[in-house]
């Protein structure tokens, strides 16, 4: 089997190997649902006690963007060529590329511990320890043109800016609780969640400048460039180093969440709505350390050639001139603090058919980014649930989800989106990368 | 079927379709071209300069000591040869004194009457003298009067042709003596003022026409006689005079008289005064010209010298030889511009000479080439000096001694050898002067300097070979190059560049390269590296670089500031081609 090298496209599929997760949306109609508390902590499941199996209680990945393989490969006859072969002219691809810069974002969330408990007929308690990361890139378009077009067209220089980079992991200690107020108000639940978070290590970079010169006398670049770690470490000699399993930072966010369901007599039993904040909060990392990069280097052609010239070492100079563009240099101890991205949730469903089926509307906003979802829900057996969705967003998105919830013993879901539903054999998406998944396993009592 | 288990089945069914997807084989990555093009399509870098290659620092890399930097940054090969000595003996031995000496201390005459010595009137004092102030005249004119000789001159030298002036020893004189002979007078002054009147045969810068106006004042004290030395220095004749058969020169020498005589206080005593009133009354002026010791110190004529042929060589083979050798080309043509012969002349030789000259080319002891009857006018020296001069024989006049001479074509040639043959010859129609006893000689050292300027026959072939890295190979494998820039040429010379890129085995793989670099100034330079059709280019290994250097026309010597430079550049027609492909995944 061939393997290649597809540098530029296997940075952009490595997020695909972290698979992030949001994605319970699915199961956010589902009354019996085990888990939908996450996305609102009113909401309580049906079941008196439940304990997550270690790790695999919940996983959730989830990757979003705005580019797919689409935009990257153009297949003619049967061969098929990346966006930098000769076959693809530059108004093909450029005619492929997104209006705004592409963009990769991951994340992914995994309960290590986690457990929920009903105190009484009003009152759900939960608790959990999970350990989530995040992780989001941008590739300026400039970049991909300047890859793409070089100096086609008499362009000879370039400047290119904001190329970002950053990637954290923390774990979150979260207890929430969710309260019937139906004694107060009748079909009303409100819930909140703590969370407690402790950073593991983060990586942020930002490259703010990348000028390059390229014309028939000069070849010149100057990089202006920085990078924030926490939980690694850096030598020019040894390179990267991760500080292990060590805790850099606090944090703390919390959840709040209302629902209020109506119930009718008819065809259609009812309206349930509900709205939730969640994530609101921060985290910041500790012992932090800048690296930058300012640099410049230029070559203007060899100088004094002779027949006796070591192009060897010449060459070499070039290429170390050139490499210590990205050389960097400790420039203090930065503030590296995220502000954690709230996410909304507000929704709306209609039950029918005795409650087996429902439609349900879900308005959803993450990471600045508007969503609706418009969920078809089916419990057909009183341990099934099956949900189909579309979210409509800048992508949209096709969704499933699945739940076996039985009283006791075991129960399981799985939930997935997809926004390109072709894939090549590698399953890689073609429309786009967004995907995301979710599933768990957890002990009914 | 129940209503749920009809939704279960729905449902699971679709969830099922959904997950499976649809794969799209067009994007499997393993059919993905791993090629890829970077850089767009004028992709164009900046290979370098090269170090100027200085022709100064070439030449003296390559020929040493061969070639000298002369001061005005040009390069020249210098060529001694033994020097030669012209020796004109013909008038060591001549003694000048010899033709003269029987025309010496021969006394030429004449007289002048003063006054006759009155017969009455005189008055003696007591003391026997009288005081004849008042009987005789005070002044009295002589009028003018020539006496002369003829001289006949035997045994001039022979090769004297034409005879111009002869030039004699500070020694030689005319004696002339003013005498009253028998004088009445025993006190008072007699002053005669007398113009000698030599024009007729001398020549002197001392007198005015050769008149010489001497005062003669005669007294009792000087016994009213009185000589006077006139120095002779150049003798003149007619055209006549020299017997250029007989080698005789005759030559009247005539002197003239004139002038007059004042009286002064003259007394006379009783005695003298009778003995001269009986005796001889009439009171003369006697004037004797007589040649004293002339001696020739050199003669002015036109003179017919010949001295036999001298033979001296210059000896080219380190130049042909050596310099072929070190460049390589046995095929070489050289056509040295401008060469020039210099001949380092040390002469006192005061006679209009030339020398005639002969250039043999010898190439392997053969004679290929003469250029005779080159007639090289020498130097005139002032009489009993030395000169040291340079005689310039060249295409190109630099002063107005130079001598004109072409022998571009006999150097073209390449000779081992060039034989000098120099006779030296007087000009039979320009006059010259000739000491006496002087040996005249002359000392002439040739040299050839053939400066590094060449003429467009010029043809020369520069071969060198460079091993190329194997990644230049693999390079090409994928990319098409071109090397653009510019060549910087200042020499005077037309550079034709020939490249052949080939495997070890010296089998061509590229299409041969071609180039024209101009002389004098900046050529653009684009050269397509284009691999012939299936030829596995990835096996470069060498590239054969030939340069043809030929002349131009306007033959401008080479300096050592000229320089060749090349800036270069690479340009990747269509961008650069790169592999994504593993090589360990082939």
């Amino acid at each position: 089997m061939k393997r290649y090298s597809l540098t530029v496209l296997l940075a952009l599929l490595a997020f695909t190997a972290l698979v992030p997760a949001q994605p319970l949306r699915g199961s956010y109609f589902f009354e019996t649902s085990l888990l939908r508390s996450k996305l609102n902590p009113a909401f309580a499941p049906q079941t008196d006690l439940y304990i997550s199996v270690p790790v695999a209680g919940y996983a959730s990945a989830e990757m979003l963007s705005n580019v797919g393989l689409g935009n990257f490969l153009f297949p003619e006859g049967d061969k098929t060529y990346t966006f930098l072969n000769d076959h693809v002219d530059e108004a093909t691809f450029y005619g492929k590329l997104p209006e705004k810069d592409p963009y990769l974002t991951a994340r992914f969330e995994t309960d290590l511990l986690g457990a929920g408990y009903r105190l009484n007929d009003k009152l759900f308690l939960s608790a959990g320890l999970s350990v989530s990361g995040y992780g989001h890139a941008d590739i300026p378009r400039e970049l991909l043109r300047f890859a793409k077009t070089g100096r086609s067209g008499g362009s000879q220089s370039w400047m290119i800016e904001g190329p970002h980079a950053s990637f954290l992991t923390y774990a979150t200690f979260s207890a929430g609780c969710s309260y019937d107020l139906d004694d107060l108000v009748p079909g009303l639940r409100v819930g909140g969640r703590l969370r407690l978070m402790t950073g593991l290590n983060a990586a942020n970079t930002t490259l703010h400048m990348l000028d390059v010169q390229m014309n028939d006398d000069r070849l010149a670049a100057t990089v202006c460039g920085i990078l924030d770690l926490s939980g690694f470490s850096y030598t020019p000699e040894g390179g990267f180093r991760s500080d292990g399993f060590r805790l850099h930072g606090l944090g703390a966010a919390f959840d709040l969440g209302a629902e209020y369901r109506l119930r009718f007599d008819g065809f259609v039993n009812g309206l349930n709505l509900s709205a939730s904040i969640a994530n609101v909060g921060k985290l910041s990392f500790g012992k932090a350390k800048r690296l930058k990069a300012e640099h410049s280097a230029s070559f203007e052609g060899f100088q004094n050639i002779s027949a006796d010239f070591d192009f060897a070492s010449a060459l070499e100079k070039v290429t170390s001139d050139f490499s210590e563009l990205i050389t960097l240099e400790s420039d203090g101890t930065p503030d590296l603090r995220y502000i954690m991205s709230p996410e909304i949730f507000a929704g709306a469903e209609v039950p029918f058919l005795n409650e087996m089926l429902s439609v349900g509307l879900l308005y959803n906003r993450s990471m600045d980014k508007n969503q609706m979802t418009v969920a078809f829900n089916a419990t057909p057996l009183e341990w099934l649930n099956l949900n189909a969705h579309y979210t409509f967003g800048p992508v949209g998105r096709m969704g499933f989800y699945a739940e076996y919830i039985p009283k006791k013993y075991v129960g399981f879901f799985f939930g997935f989106e997809k926004a390109s539903w072709k894939t090549n054999k590698q399953l890689l998406g073609i429309r786009n990368f967004t995907e995301s998944v979710c599933l768990g396993l957890n002990v009914l009592l | 079927m129940s209503a749920r288990t009809f939704i279960t089945s729905l449902a699971m069914l679709c969830a099922l379709a959904a997950a499976s997807s649809c794969v799209d084989p067009a994007y499997d990555l393993n059919r993905t071209d791993p090629a890829v093009t970077l850089g767009g399509d004028d992709l164009t870098f900046p290979l370098g300069t090269t170090r100027q290659l200085k022709v100064g620092d070439m030449i003296t890399d390559r020929f040493g000591s061969l070639f000298v930097r002369e001061d005005d940054g040009t390069f020249t090969a210098h060529y001694t040869a033994d020097p030669v000595d012209f020796v004109f003996a013909g008038l060591k031995d001549y003694d000048g004194a010899r033709p003269f000496r029987k025309y010496c201390n021969f006394p030429i005459s004449t007289a002048f009457s003063l006054f006759r010595t009155p017969a009455s009137g005189v008055r003696f004092d007591p003391d026997g003298t009288a005081d004849l102030s008042g009987l005789l005249p005070a002044t009295i004119n002589l009028g003018s009067k020539s006496r002369g000789t003829t001289l006949n001159i035997p045994r001039m030298p022979d090769q004297l042709l034409g005879l111009e002036s002869i030039t004699l020893t500070r020694e030689s004189i005319v004696r002339v003596t003013f005498a009253i002979p028998n004088c009445v007078l025993t006190d008072g002054t007699v002053t005669a003022t007398v113009n000698v009147d030599l024009s007729q045969f001398f020549e002197s810068e001392d007198c005015v026409d050769g008149i010489l106006t001497v005062v003669v004042p005669l007294t009792k004290e000087n016994g009213y006689s009185s000589t006077i030395d006139i120095p002779l220095r150049t003798l003149k004749f007619s055209s006549g005079d020299y017997d250029v058969k007989t080698h005789t020169l005759n030559m009247e020498a005539r002197l003239g008289f004139n002038g007059s005589v004042a009286v002064s206080g003259a007394r006379t005593s009783r005695a003298r005064y009778e003995s001269i009133v009986s005796s001889n009354p009439l009171q003369q002026l006697q004037v004797t010209a007589e040649l004293r010791d002339l001696t020739c110190e050199s003669i002015r004529g036109r003179y017919d010298y010949k001295i036999a042929q001298l033979q001296t060589s210059v000896d080219l083979t380190n130049l042909t030889g050596q310099v072929l050798d070190r460049i390589g080309d046995k095929d070489a043509v050289f056509d040295f511009d401008d060469p020039e012969i210099i001949l380092n002349v040390e002469s006192n030789i005061s006679v209009p000479t030339y020398a005639l000259v002969k250039l043999t080319a010898l190439k392997k002891r053969a004679k290929v080439a003469v250029m005779d009857s080159i007639v090289v006018p020498f130097p005139i020296a002032e009489p009993g000096e030395t000169l040291h001069k340079q005689i310039r024989l060249a295409k190109t006049a630099k002063s107005p001694e130079d001598v004109v001479l072409d022998f571009t074509e006999l150097v073209r040639i390449a000779p081992d050898q060039i034989v000098v043959d120099i006779e030296g010859l007087t000009y039979h129609d320009q006059t010259g002067e000739v000491r006496v006893g002087v040996v005249y000689e002359a000392h002439v050292t040739p040299r050839v300097n053939i400066p590094l300027a060449f003429g467009p026959a010029l043809q020369l072939t520069m071969r060198d070979t460079l091993t190329l890295p194997d990644t230049f190979g693999n390079l090409l494998q994928d990319n098409r190059l071109t090397l653009l820039g510019e060549m910087t040429n200042t020499l005077p010379l037309q550079l034709e560049f020939n490249m052949e890129m080939t495997d070890a085995a010296g089998n061509r793989l590229l299409e041969p390269v071609d180039a024209t670099i101009a002389a004098g100034g900046t050529s653009p330079l684009s050269v397509p590296l284009a691999p012939l059709a299936d030829a596995p280019v990835g096996k470069l290994s060498k590239a054969f670089l030939t340069f043809k250097v030929k002349g131009t026309k306007d033959n401008r010597p080479v300096k050592a500031d000229d320089y060749i430079q090349a800036a270069l550049r690479v340009k990747v027609p269509g961008g650069y081609h790169l592999s994504l492909q593993n090589d360990d995944a082939q």
